[in-house]
């Protein structure tokens, strides 16, 4: 498969790194400043849904299956397609549906601060010329799911990699949440992550068939916990 | 068979659930300012699908109105409703939707508003109540000009839990899209599929409750009227919650049963509202 943008100077990514970029961008050592936002996982906690190892697991399971996890995967999915094929209307118009999806103060908080972050890391740090053509599609606020489905697709990382590596991202980023929030060890956490593979993988083999009539959420009570987070006494998340 | 008009009335055979031929019905209604006051400007309707006009203390109303007795398998409906440069409309329904088991074709109502310069729309439906198999899929596109305000309240119902009704399957996608300018400012995906009374057992979905409620108030005051709304919240029984952002303000109730949910975003509706509810909703 000819890879274009690879005769291009001087930004054009570094051809035989395999899927190392992947590891770098979804690490919790990125600087997304994912540690800040909880998904009002912390507000879970403070109404007594999340008290130990499974009911953690289940209300993680319940985010991906049939909440922001998923809808953000067809984004990322819509992203990556466009920025592929270098069409940075189709891209802005993913963009702002994403950033309008977000059901709160704090969740829009969440998903733009972290895809600003992460675009101005990536541009800094692993330049691509295909990428600054693209960039003026983001005039004002990017979504989390569409910097990294844009950053990946002009890198030429393959889709059916960077999805369940996302999904898993996005589960892992709560279940250290889950940790610091609640009585629930390290070993505990990383069961809860480990059980969900299965699910990651399945979710994400349906994602690249999915569109924008696909989007879609009923983790209401979920959402509704990010506005009450907005009130909560005691909070070491932004969300 | 013979023919048979595409509009019948329902009859309730021993299933309980009506069998009739597929309802399609669309309606349009815009208002205008005209000294001072609002008017109609033009009104169309075919199908099912009417509109009424009471009389009103409260600015100008118009009620939809669903001759077709509900909503099933297969029916589309749809609505238009514009508010024209300074005109105040409401819309509001005399009784809450029911939306009847389905095992064929997903129902859809499509549902345009439009709040031009300076105008103020109101979208107050009674809630929609789904029976067991209930299949049904909702667009709405809503367009708000910079300085106009817009404000709606939906609720749903997912089994009369006071019956002893219980939804447990069926299938419901409520799409939202709101324009401010031409400027996607909002949008809404709301998709529940499947085990229904499976899946609103579940804690981040609903923690067993049978009623879900939207507030959404698009305005240049949204935000600043954050804390007057959380104020007008605090006595609730329901768990509920308000944010605001970016021009938007959203509240969402959930409730182990509609009449519980109703008391609550009712005493909040009023009082943001400062006006009483559409007479429809009384009787």
């Amino acid at each position: 498969m000819p890879i274009t943008g690879m005769a291009e100077a001087p930004a054009h990514g570094v051809a035989g790194v395999g899927l190392l970029p992947l590891f770098a961008w979804l690490s919790p050592a990125f600087p997304v400043g994912g540690y800040a936002y909880s998904h009002a996982l912390e507000w879970a906690v403070e109404a007594g849904d999340i008290t130990d190892e499974a009911s953690l697991a289940d209300w993680i399971k319940d985010l991906l299956l049939h909440g922001f996890a998923r809808s953000d995967a067809i984004l990322l999915s819509l992203a990556f397609q466009a920025a592929q094929a270098g069409d940075a209307d189709r891209l802005a118009e993913v963009n702002a549906l994403a950033v309008a999806l977000a059901p709160s103060a704090e969740l829009r908080l969440e998903t733009c601060q972290q895809g600003l972050s992460f675009l101005d890391a990536v541009r800094a740090s692993w330049p691509h010329d295909r990428l600054e053509t693209l960039a003026g599609a983001f005039t004002g606020e990017v979504a989390y799911p569409v910097a990294v489905g844009a950053a990946a697709a002009v890198h030429g990382l393959p889709e059916e990699q960077v999805v369940p590596a996302f999904l898993q991202a996005l589960m892992q980023a709560l279940v250290s949440a889950g940790i610091r929030l609640a009585p629930i060890g390290q070993t505990s956490g990383m069961r809860v992550l480990s059980a969900l593979a299965p699910a990651i993988m399945a979710l994400a083999a349906e994602i690249p068939g999915l569109g924008e009539d696909d989007l879609g959420t009923s983790t209401f009570r979920a959402d509704l916990g990010s506005f009450r987070h907005e009130t909560q006494y005691t909070r070491l998340f932004r969300s | 068979m013979g023919m048979m008009s595409a509009v019948s009335w329902p009859s309730e055979v021993t299933t309980g659930a009506p069998v009739r031929q597929r309802a399609l019905g669309q309606v349009r209604v815009r208002a205008v300012a005209d000294k001072g006051r609002t008017r109609l400007d033009d009104l169309s309707e075919t199908g099912s699908l009417r509109i009424r006009l009471p009389k009103s203390q409260a600015g100008f109303e118009a009620v939809l109105v669903n001759t077709a007795g509900g909503v099933a398998c297969g029916d589309h409906f749809s609505i238009t409703a514009e508010a024209g440069p300074g005109a105040a409309l409401t819309l509001a329904s005399p009784a809450a939707e029911k939306v009847y088991r389905s095992d064929g074709p997903v129902a859809r109502i499509d549902v345009t508003l439009k709040a031009e310069a300076g105008a103020a729309l109101h979208w107050l439906p009674q809630e929609t109540i789904l029976f067991d198999t209930a299949r049904l899929s909702r667009h709405y596109a809503v367009e708000v000009a910079p300085d106009a305000a817009f404000l709606s309240f939906e609720a749903m119902v997912f089994g009369r839990a006071a019956r002893g009704e219980v939804m447990a399957e069926g299938h419901l996608t409520d799409q939202w899209r709101i324009r401010r300018g031409g400027e996607l400012i909002y949008a809404d995906a709301f998709r529940l599929s499947g085990p229904v009374a499976a899946q609103l057992a579940k804690p981040a979905i609903g923690k067993g409750a049978a009623a879900l409620a939207t507030f959404l108030y698009v305005a240049g005051d949204a935000e600043a009227r954050l804390d007057g709304a959380r104020d007008l919240l605090s006595e609730a029984r329901c768990e509920v919650g308000a944010s605001a952002w970016n021009g938007i303000l959203a509240v969402r109730w959930i409730a182990a049963d509609i009449e519980t949910l109703r008391r609550d975003a009712t005493s909040f509706l009023i009082g943001f509202r400062e006006a009483p509810m559409p007479r429809v909703w009384a009787s």
